[in-house]
């Protein structure tokens, strides 16, 4: 099994947010992962396919499966995060007033994506950033 | 705590109800209009999620969760395409004119318990 699915995640689109990480959930449910294994994995998709939504110019969701390990990635079109530091710590969001009222910019996202996978990498540039996270996947991974 | 008792403790209004979770005893509460805090903090499917937050996010955050039940504070109306979302996954939406302070008082009052966090 080598599986990759790619989910386009648009600027702004608020109506449509969501979508990519609810069809990650069903597609990892029907492999019959655990429950538990499965929620980090979405909490992840969650978090990513909203920062394209909310902080970039537009970008993309994969998710790749092989028999040992699930990758995701999160590709986006711009601006980039000036200082990655001060994004990865708890607290710190640049989200508008707009952009609260609607739920987000706890300043929670990345620090969340980082805690629930195993390996998490973060790189950008004024071109656009993209962040990496993967699991590994073991016998008790399956329900 | 039944969904008919949270109803009726908060003067809700049923929205929509899921019929697998009409008997479902639920134990907790976690109250937040901050979507990443839920995602944080709540680790428990027999949580219900009280919030002022009235768009799909909420619905989104609830489905990753494995949350069923949503109160929505300060009585605002549902738009269809919440309600659409909410059957799709199978929840139940219950609306209050009660603020998130006073809905959050009152189910601790009566029993809902925090989560540990
Ligand atoms: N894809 C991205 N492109 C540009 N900037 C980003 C991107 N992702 C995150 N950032 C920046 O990093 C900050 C922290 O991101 P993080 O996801 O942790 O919090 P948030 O999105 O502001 O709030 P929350 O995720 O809690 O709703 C953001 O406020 C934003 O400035
Ligand atoms: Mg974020």
């Amino acid at each position: 099994m080598d599986i990759t699915y790619d989910f386009e995640v648009y600027a702004n689109d608020y109506q449509n947010a969501g979508n990519a990480s609810s069809e990650i959930k069903k597609y990892l449910m029907q492999i019959g992962f655990t429950t538990k294994f499965i929620r980090k994995i979405v909490i992840c998709a969650y978090e990513a396919e909203m920062n394209i939504v909310i902080h970039s110019l537009g970008g993309k969701l994969t998710i790749t499966i092989d028999n040992k390990k699930i990758i995701l990635t999160s590709t986006d079109k711009g601006p980039g995060i000036k200082d990655l530091d001060l994004a990865l710590s708890e607290g710190y969001s640049t989200a508008t007033e707009a952009v609260r009222e609607m739920g987000f910019g706890a300043g929670m996202g990345l620090p969340n994506m980082k805690k629930n996978c195993k390996f998490f990498e973060i790189d950008s540039s004024s071109k656009g950033t993209i962040v990496k996270l993967s699991w590994e996947i073991k016998d008790e991974t399956f329900s | 705590m039944k969904v008919s008792k949270i109803v009726e403790l908060i003067d809700g209004k049923i929205i929509t109800q899921n019929p697998d979770n009409h008997d479902k005893e639920y134990l907790k509460a976690f109250a937040c209009d901050l979507m990443s805090d839920c995602l944080a903090f709540v680790d428990d499917d027999n949580c219900i999620l009280i919030t002022g937050l009235i768009n799909e996010q909420a619905l989104r955050t609830a489905e990753i969760l494995d949350i069923d039940c949503i109160v929505f504070a300060r009585g605002k109306k549902l738009h269809d395409n919440m309600v659409n979302l909410a059957k799709i996954n199978r929840m139940t939406l219950i609306t209050t004119q009660y603020t998130l302070f006073e809905v959050s008082g009152i189910l601790y009052q009566t029993g809902l318990k925090a989560l540990k966090i």
